[in-house]
């Protein structure tokens, strides 16, 4: 890839970024007047930063796909890392990013649109719009800077999200006080952490960071930051908030909550990568990820709420590209959340049906492919944009055995689950919300999730010779990288083993206990029941802070009484009443002495002046200033 | 450049003297005239004079300018205490 320093042109999208966000500010903060207009503005805010990726694309692809970068100093010193710095990083995958992410929030948008039961409120598109903004900042940042401005605008689309729904009633605004309490949290540590991690080596552009110096500080920071990342990424501890959630709000919630943050959090690694390698957080993030990420999936299978599973399957997903990104790179990581974030969306269309206790309903045969090819498209299956990634990875993996095996054993837990979802989900969705507009909606996802739309391949590069490669996709000449893995041939053919072996396994194992499982669950209720039960570890550490807080009142209580009622009276209150009676008596005479010893002295002064002058002061001033003039005259005849 | 601060300042001094009818007025002026002159033994010093007797001057002028305050302000208690008011006109009045 070649960086070109000069600046080429002005990024054409960081205009439809300040536009888009403009709109949307307008309309949470405009009134009555601006709310008439929705939710059309925040789908207007989001076509124009689709024009305008399109036009960076057609500069990209004249521009012979070099990527540039514009560092816009905004502070200077004479220390290089006290300069702020907002920089935009222009680079075939930020543009990509920026197109998907705004074509698939216009396509959510214009779906919420044609959806009956979960009617949109303005504001509410207005947030997304603004948390969207916030996310791409992030994505085409070069500086960490610029990356900070990014996770503000997307915390306060994340706040006016929160406030247009806490209306509804006490439970919500719970829900949404919590939420923003954990991103916070998530926002803080990652801030502060990447602040002492790379400052403390003095950094400049992230996409050219290099280590020095190890320090405590760096050791500090990576810690925090890693922390942070975990944190924003919501896996098992900060899952809890699916307890209580009601399944007509799924797709909004985890739209917000999980495709949103992932995204943002997923660009801000991206960006920091460089950086990240350097200071050595790669190989630890990867194992911490995938880790992470077979304990969501687990919980999720021993979920008895549909939504429950599927919105834990979401964040062991995102783990999954986590852990793509810390052992390969960026590229995987984002074809492979292309194929998490497009399943989701279709699954939950399926999934967010409102729940009828003790009626079985059997889909209609179009909501049936949905949910099977949504199966598919989430599990990384074949002909879909999931696959290439696996297998690039499957095939980098088989030097290093421990990661190989938890990557199989992640994606066979990820396909059992989703396929599990899926065929629960069958047996109880309904045709009475589907419009033709969500259909054609589906079906746009479904495109857009083509493995072949990616890489070129007909089957996601799952055959060896390539010779399902029906051209050179344009979106290849960045991705050319791909082509490269398949070189050796008995490496190839063990990946295409591991892949379809967990694939097969997985879906067989969905649909073989598909009856059974229920059973199980129906026979070992206890065991069972520790899913449940799970969720609300959580819940143990916010209780314990709350008794933490709370203990510390009460003794603070305990120690103000006591100090007030009986010890300070006898000790403390005598000795300062004392004091200041002392105080005050010796301060009323001094007073009283200085001001009667400069009244007297003043009035002698006054009384002599008062003879010796002869009334004509402005005599004095002037033969004061010729003497001075003198004075000057002298002196500047010395120089 | 910098000597014009000092002129400014000096001849924002003489327009307050000749134009107030007030004591203090007449004492703030003189203050800002003399302040105006040491500040410009300053500058000279620095831009290029010899240093120490430009700032010794500008230290001789601010002290006899604090002085004349001194004086010019003993006066002005005397005035109000005689007449109940700060005129220059009263100055007079006070002789002997």
């Amino acid at each position: 890839m070649v960086l070109a320093e000069s600046i080429q042109h002005f990024p054409l999208f960081v205009g439809a970024f300040a536009l888009a966000a403009a709109l949307a500010f307008l309309q949470v903060l405009g009134g009555k007047r601006f709310r008439a207009f929705s939710p059309w503005s925040a789908i207007l805010g989001m076509a124009l930063l689709l024009v305008a990726a399109c036009f960076e694309w057609h500069g990209m692809w004249v521009g012979g796909m070099a990527a540039f970068v514009e560092v816009a100093r905004w502070w200077q010193s004479s220390q290089s890392h006290n300069e702020v710095q907002f920089g935009f990083f222009i680079d075939p995958l930020g543009i990509l990013f920026v197109t998907f992410l705004s074509l698939v929030t216009f396509l959510f948008l214009a779906m919420s649109e044609y959806r009956k039961s979960a009617p949109v409120s303005p504001l509410t598109s207005a947030a997304t719009v603004i948390s969207v903004v916030g996310v791409l900042g992030v994505w085409i940042s070069a500086t960490i800077w610029m990356a900070y401005l990014g996770l503000g605008i997307f915390l306060i689309g994340q706040v006016f999200w929160g406030v247009s729904q806490s209306s509804k009633n006490i439970e919500e605004s719970h829900f949404f006080e919590r939420s923003i309490r954990e991103i916070f949290l998530a926002m803080t540590l990652m801030v502060s952490g990447s602040a002492i991690a790379f400052d403390s080596s003095g950094y400049q552009r992230l996409d050219v960071y290099k280590v020095e110096v190890v320090t405590h500080a760096l050791v500090w920071g990576k810690a925090l930051f890693l922390a942070g990342i975990f944190v924003g990424f919501r896996p098992f501890p900060f899952l809890g908030w699916i307890r209580k959630l009601p399944p007509g709000a799924l797709l909004q919630r985890s739209f917000i909550f999980q495709h949103l943050q992932g995204a943002l959090f997923l660009g801000f690694l991206v960006r920091t990568l460089p950086a990240i390698e350097a200071v050595g957080l790669r190989q630890v993030g990867a194992l911490i990820a995938v880790s992470l990420s077979l304990f969501s999936f687990t919980i999720g299978l021993f979920q008895r709420s549909v939504v429950k599973s599927f919105v834990a399957w979401i964040s062991g997903g995102y783990l999954l590209v986590l852990f793509m990104l810390f052992s390969t790179g960026p590229r995987q990581a984002f074809l492979y959340f292309t194929g998490v974030l497009l399943a989701s969306l279709i699954l939950s269309r399926v999934v967010s049906e409102k729940e009828q206790p003790g009626e079985t309903k059997v889909s209609a045969t179009p909501i049936r492919f949905i949910v099977i090819l949504g199966s598919i498209l989430g599990s990384g299956g074949v002909c879909f944009v999931g696959t290439a990634p696996l297998m690039e990875l499957f095939q980098s993996l088989q030097a290093v055995s421990v990661e190989l095996v938890l990557l199989a054993f992640g994606f066979f837990l990820s396909v059992w689950l989703v396929w599990k979802v899926g065929i629960q989900a069958l047996e109880r969705s309904a045709l009475n919300t589907w419009t033709k507009g969500a259909y054609v909606i589906v079906a746009l996802w479904f495109l857009l999730g083509l493995a072949v739309l990616w890489t070129g391949s007909l089957s996601g590069g799952l055959l060896w010779g390539d010779f399902d490669r029906v051209g050179s996709a344009w979106i290849l000449s960045y991705f050319a990288g791909a082509t490269e893995s398949f070189l050796d041939h008995p490496r190839f053919i063990r990946a295409t083993g591991y892949y379809a072996t967990c694939l097969i396994l997985g879906i067989g194992v969905a649909y073989g206990l598909r009856h059974r499982w229920t059973i199980l669950m129906a026979r070992f209720p206890r065991f069972w029941a520790w899913g449940e039960k799970v969720l609300r570890l959580d819940e143990l550490g916010q209780n314990g802070l709350r008794l933490l807080v709370q203990g510390a009142y009460s003794i603070e209580y305990w120690l103000a009484e006591k100090l007030i009622h009986f010890a300070a009276p006898a000790l403390v209150l005598k000795a300062v009443v004392s004091m200041s009676r002392g105080i005050k008596l010796s301060d009323i005479g001094f007073l009283k002495a200085i001001d009667a010893s400069a009244r007297k002295s003043i009035q002698f002064g006054s009384r002599t002046l008062q003879a010796v002058q002869n009334g004509d002061v402005q005599w004095y001033v002037l033969m004061a200033t010729a003497s001075i003039l003198v004075l000057l005259g002298y002196y500047c005849a010395l120089l | 450049m910098i000597y014009l601060i000092s002129v400014i300042l000096s001849v924002l001094g003489f327009v307050g003297i000749a134009s107030s009818q007030s004591f203090i007025g007449f004492i703030v002026g003189t203050q800002i005239l003399f302040f105006g002159f040491s500040s410009l033994f300053v500058f000279i010093a620095y831009g290029g004079g010899s240093q120490e007797p430009g700032l010794a001057f500008g230290i001789f002028i601010l002290a006899i300018g604090a002085v004349y305050q001194a004086v010019s302000y003993a006066l002005a208690a005397r005035i109000y205490q005689r007449s109940n008011r700060v005129a220059i006109s009263d100055l007079k009045r006070i002789r002997n």
